[in-house]
């Protein structure tokens, strides 16, 4: 018989354990390989749809208008270069209130307005028809027309034919946006949309200067590919000075809509690395039990002169033939998934499993599931390999010898190939290696911690003159067999505390977040403007006066340029490297990115100093002293300055130098109008500006008719009702949260795995003092009822660890993460623990009827006798 | 206490095929018996035949009788069970001590399981009893293998049985330990008036009895 026919042979034959471990892979393994057909159908998807999604070969853009004189420097590459442009459109798009001019209760949203040509979009699609179904085309649409979006369509309750406001000026609604291939999947816009002609939006006073809108030409090439690329060097030579103005290949504007898929995916990636080490320890377990009863074979094969190394591939192949298995049950599964979280993530509009590189997913799985598991058991199989071949037929002792670990060092190789995947899931060498470096540092102190505290209670015990086991004889059994079994004891606490913890610490971090976003609290804004240009202040101060309410916060707002940072140049080059990590993406977009400055002599109620002094007095010229600045605490560290650092700003053209004086802390769930940087006043006052502002208390009422007066008097400001942007991203959130919380409760159950495994090896190691039990007496039901206490201990150990770690994680991402406390939802957090408690409970009884301890008294003496 | 088998036969399949490990198998030891060896090779059924008397498991055909009670005069398995725990001990050759536990506490436990007043009175007496009233405290590891046997006997003879039986007890010791520990646990059933059934392969030791079997064929001779 072949080595190979042995092995299924083994495997069929030990169903029971063969099917557990095969269980354990492929939960662990499940959330990776969904996650990898999540992230790369994603990535095929956008890079198939690059040019849809940008509606052009390149697009130019400019967050304000592009001057006559930036078009003639671009006409100039265009003829230079030689580049031939085969069609061009130009698009602005600006966020303002839509309201209904003709309806007594008139709803009012802030929309996305986008101002096309009749070309729009290059690439692409935009499909519109009218109530008829009567397709309807850009240059069908008049100066005084616009088209809908659906969701703005359904939320103004409008209908065609009717008139909606906007910028002071009444437009027809012609039609509605059916399918759209330039904003479709926009899963995480605020606001709606509608077209218009880019003359009538020009037309408007929503493009006068501080407004907030963006430019964007883009154009169609003969020969997109070379001429792209040409395009692009010549533009960063020819605009280097002023990145104000940006162009923007295909794939640059899929990375852009790629990245927020992209964060959720990597950071669930390392959960999946924790549902992954969970399932690993559960099937380390299992396999353990499944080698003790192949223990013959191989004490056999050992005789027959086999070496060591083809053993360990005997042996090992077993553990082959299980995550080939588990990896094509994965992908199975995860396409089972996938429709169910198409519909839960809002991405009906696209189809992951159409575009995703099967080979490719397959591979990686394969590959982790077959590496992983054989390194993590690779210091157990020693154990197995360097018995003697008279201590192999020793079975009945020999399994319970073998001890489940092994030395440290030979999980060396194991440690360096998951610290490989958590940069590689995390996408990041910084989130990958921080990640890496907590888990194993918090698990090796963890599981110190926990042996100290056993052999603690163990001295107490086993020291004391009063001999417990008189009075309490099962707590005691469960407490020794706690102590003598340490490993098993403190990796099941370990791993119910991880998979508990994760979900204690979703939970508490997501109700703490729907707490502080509660419009309910104190101070909350009602409603935030932006935009409100300096000669309507008095006008904006009336409006609020007129309907008896008060100005919360009102604060100009400049744009402005770190150019340098003590001397050194800030902004740095863009590179075109095949490979960025998201550090180098984010660096790159966050130092060449303009900045939001205000002045002000006082603090917020949301703001606090760390460190430093905040200067209250208005800054004066003496020549001696710059003027002072304050950083927001984690824009200060991210742009790497600290106290009396000298920042150069470039605002529009003009130089400032400013030290930091200080540094705050920001509660951005304030929804205040908050600033990264803080000028001390009478710095930058004369610069040009806009404002932002806030209104606080506001009655629904009260919050309409503000927003319809300043709408009327005021059209260019945007207004956004706090409210309604609570609720959607509570909406976000909560389906942030759903991901997170779906794999929170994956690593749950790979721990509830790791401890039905624990339990059988430990049933199995001590079926003799089970047996023993039974043969003086000891009932079925007193039987389970022991070992539900010893387990009871456990999890009771486990939950309570859980849940002060998840308290200290969310204390400490609530203050470095949110700037916020975290509250503690204890009482909340009871049922979760009671459901972890009854479930893990019902594991350990099941498990524990299930098992064979109780065949020792019907099948005799057998395992207790040596006949 | 008298045991009396009548006709037991007891066996099992292998593969398809019944294997008869005891066949028609009759014995009586009468009341007043201290030791009664039962002789035999390996594989010769011993380990069946032990499970078989002390009621662990039950014959396939024939009838045991404990004192004037014949098993099949119990009205249900629970009576029964309760009869065997408190009547029926087993001290085995690999001693099994529960590993987490001390030595009085391993005495202790089968008393706290079955309820007995007075359990660490018990233990503590019988651990004194066996010689080890300074060992109490020291887990099965740090004993001797001739010390864990002897935590084995005073467990199962603070359980205070009527019939005690005991495989190969000196099977894992030393001649001269075992040798020792065998006069003591002689001394112990006769000092308490018990029976105790050895069943091993030492004939030296099954010569000791007052009254002697060997299992042969499935069946039980007597030799004295």
């Amino acid at each position: 018989m072949s080595y190979f026919r042995l092995i299924l042979r083994n495997l069929f034959y030990y169903k029971f354990y063969s099917l557990l471990i095969l269980t354990a892979l492929s939960l662990g393994f499940l959330s990776q390989s969904v996650l990898l057909v999540f992230k790369d159908g994603i990535s095929k998807h956008l890079d198939k749809n690059a040019k849809r999604l940008l509606g052009a070969d390149l697009n130019i853009s400019a967050r304000r208008g592009i001057t006559e004189e930036e078009r003639n420097k671009i006409q100039n590459i265009f003829d230079s270069k030689e580049i031939k442009v085969s069609d061009k459109s130009e698009t602005v798009e600006l966020y303002s209130m839509v309201s209904l001019p003709n309806k007594v209760k008139q709803p009012i949203k802030l929309s996305l307005i986008i101002g096309v040509q009749n070309s729009y979009p290059l690439y692409g699609k935009v499909q519109m028809s009218d109530t008829n179904k009567n397709e309807i085309r850009f240059s069908d649409l008049q100066a005084n027309e616009v088209i809908v979006s659906k969701d703005l369509f359904e939320q103004l309750q409008i209908k065609v034919g009717e008139s909606l406001n906007f910028g002071g000026k009444d437009f027809k609604v012609r039609g509605v946006v059916q399918d759209d291939s330039t904003v479709s999947w926009r899963g995480f816009s605020l606001a709606p949309y509608l077209y218009v002609k880019i003359d009538a939006l020009k037309g408007t006073p929503l493009l006068q200067f501080g407004s907030t809108y963006w430019t964007g030409l883009n154009y169609l090439f003969e020969e997109p590919t070379i001429s792209t690329e040409v395009f692009a060097t010549a533009f960063h030579e020819s605009f280097f000075n002023d990145p104000s103005i940006k162009v923007k290949k295909p794939k640059e504007s899929s990375q852009q809509l790629g990245r927020v898929f992209g964060y959720i995916g990597d950071y669930l990636g390392l959960l999946a690395l924790l549902c992954i080490f969970l399932s690993l320890i559960g099937a380390n377990y299992l396999f353990q039990n499944f080698l003790n009863l192949i223990l013959k074979q191989v004490a056999l094969i050992k005789s027959y002169g086999l070496s060591g190394i083809k053993i360990y591939a005997f042996l090992v192949s077993h553990l082959i033939v299980l995550g080939v298995a588990s990896s094509l049950l994965c992908i199975g599964l995860s396409w089972g998934i996938f429709p169910f979280i198409n519909s839960q993530f809002n991405l009906e509009g696209l189809n992951i499993l159409q575009e995703v590189n099967l080979n490719y997913v397959f591979l990686l799985t394969l590959s982790s599931s077959l590496l992983l598991p054989i390194l993590f058991t690779l210091p157990v199989l020693k154990n197995y390999l360097k018995f003697e071949i008279y201590d192999l037929f020793n079975f009945e002792h020999l399994a319970s010898r073998i001890s489940v670990g092994g030395k440290s060092l030979n999980y060396l190789p194991f440690i360096i190939i998951f610290y490989f995947l958590c940069v590689f899931n995390a996408n990041s060498i910084k989130v990958g290696t921080i990640f890496f470096c907590t888990f194993f540092a918090s698990f090796l102190l963890l599981y110190f911690f926990f042996l100290a505290l056993l052999k603690f209670a163990e001295n107490k015990i086993t020291n004391s003159n009063k001999i417990y086991l008189d009075q309490y004889p099962f707590l005691m059994m469960g407490l020794k067999n706690l102590f003598t079994y340490k490993n098993s004891t403190i990796l099941s606490i370990l791993s119910l505390s991880l998979g508990a913890l994760i979900i204690f610490l979703v939970y508490q971090i997501e109700v703490s977040l729907l707490t502080e976003v509660n419009p309910e609290v104190k101070n909350k804004p009602s409603l935030f403007l932006f935009d409100i240009q300096e000669e309507q202040i008095d006008q904006y101060k009336k409006i609020i006066q007129k309907n008896n309410q008060e100005i919360q916060y009102l604060d100009p707002m400049i744009r402005g340029r770190i150019t340098h940072l003590n001397d050194e140049v800030f902004q740095v080059e863009k590179e075109d490297k095949a490979f960025k990590t998201r550090e180098e993406q984010s660096a790159e977009r966050f130092r060449n990115r303009a900045v939001n400055l205000t002045y002000s002599t006082k603090l917020k109620t949301s703001e606090k100093i760390v460190s430093g002094e905040f200067i209250h007095e208005e800054f004066i010229d003496d020549g001696e002293r710059l003027a002072a600045v304050s950083l927001e605490r984690r824009y200060a560290r991210r742009i790497g300055a600290g106290i009396d650092d000298i920042l150069t700003f470039d605002i529009l053209g003009v130089e400032i130098k400013a030290q930091v004086t200080s540094i705050r802390s920001i509660n951005w769930s304030s929804f205040h109008p908050n600033f990264f940087i803080v000028f001390q006043p009478n710095v930058i006052n004369l610069a040009p500006k806009t404002y932002l502002s806030t209104v606080a208390n506001l009655e629904q009422k009260d919050l309409t008719e503000i927003q319809l007066n300043i709408q009327n008097k005021m059209p260019n400001v945007s207004m956004i009702s706090v409210n309604e942007l609570i609720k959607k991203l509570t909406k976000n959130l909560q389906m942030m949260a759903l991901a997170i919380k779906s794999l929170a409760w994956m690593c749950f159950i790979c721990s509830l795995f790791v401890l039905l495994s624990i339990l059988l090896n430990s049933l199995e190691t001590r079926k003799y003092t089970l047996g023993l039990l039974r043969v003086y007496g000891l009932s079925r039901g007193k039987l389970i009822y022991m070992i539900w206490i010893e387990f009871l201990i456990l999890l009771s150990l486990a939950l309570v660890s859980a849940y002060a770690l998840s308290t200290v994680v969310a204390q400490l991402l609530g203050y470095f993460l949110f700037d916020s406390v975290v509250t503690a939802v204890f009482l909340d957090t009871l049922g979760i623990m009671f459901l972890i408690l009854v479930i893990s409970q019902l594991i350990i009884i099941t498990g524990t009827v299930f098992s064979k301890i109780f065949s020792i008294p019907k099948g005799g003496l057998g395992d207790l006798l040596i006949d | 206490m008298r045991l009396i088998a009548k006709d037991i036969n007891k066996s099992f399949m292998q593969g398809e095929n019944p294997l008869e490990v005891l066949k028609n198998l009759s014995f009586e030891i009468e009341g007043g018996t201290n030791v009664a060896s039962i002789i035999g090779k390996s594989g010769s059924g011993k380990s069946t035949l032990l499970s078989v008397l002390s009621g662990i498991m039950s014959p396939d055909k024939g009838e045991l009788v404990f004192g004037d009670r014949a098993k099949s005069s119990f009205s249900s398995d629970q009576e029964f069970e309760n009869f065997r725990k408190n009547n029926l001990g087993i001290i085995f050759q690999q001693f099994h001590l529960i590993e987490s536990l001390n030595a009085l506490e391993n005495v202790l436990l089968p008393l706290k399981i079955l309820k007995k007043d007075d359990a660490l009175k018990t233990a503590n007496k019988w651990m004194d009893q066996v010689g080890l009233s300074e060992r109490k405290k020291h887990l099965p590891y740090q004993l001797s293998g001739g010390e864990q046997q002897r935590v084995a006997i005073a467990r199962t003879m603070a359980m205070n049985l009527n019939i005690i039986f005991a495989d190969e007890p000196t099977g894992n010791l030393d001649e001269e330990t075992g040798g020792q520990l065998i006069d003591d646990l002689f001394k112990l059933v006769k000092n308490e008036n018990k029976l105790l059934i050895l069943v091993t392969h030492d004939k030296d030791l099954a010569s000791r009895a007052n009254k002697r079997f060997s299992l042969e064929q499935g069946q039980l001779k007597v030799l004295q």
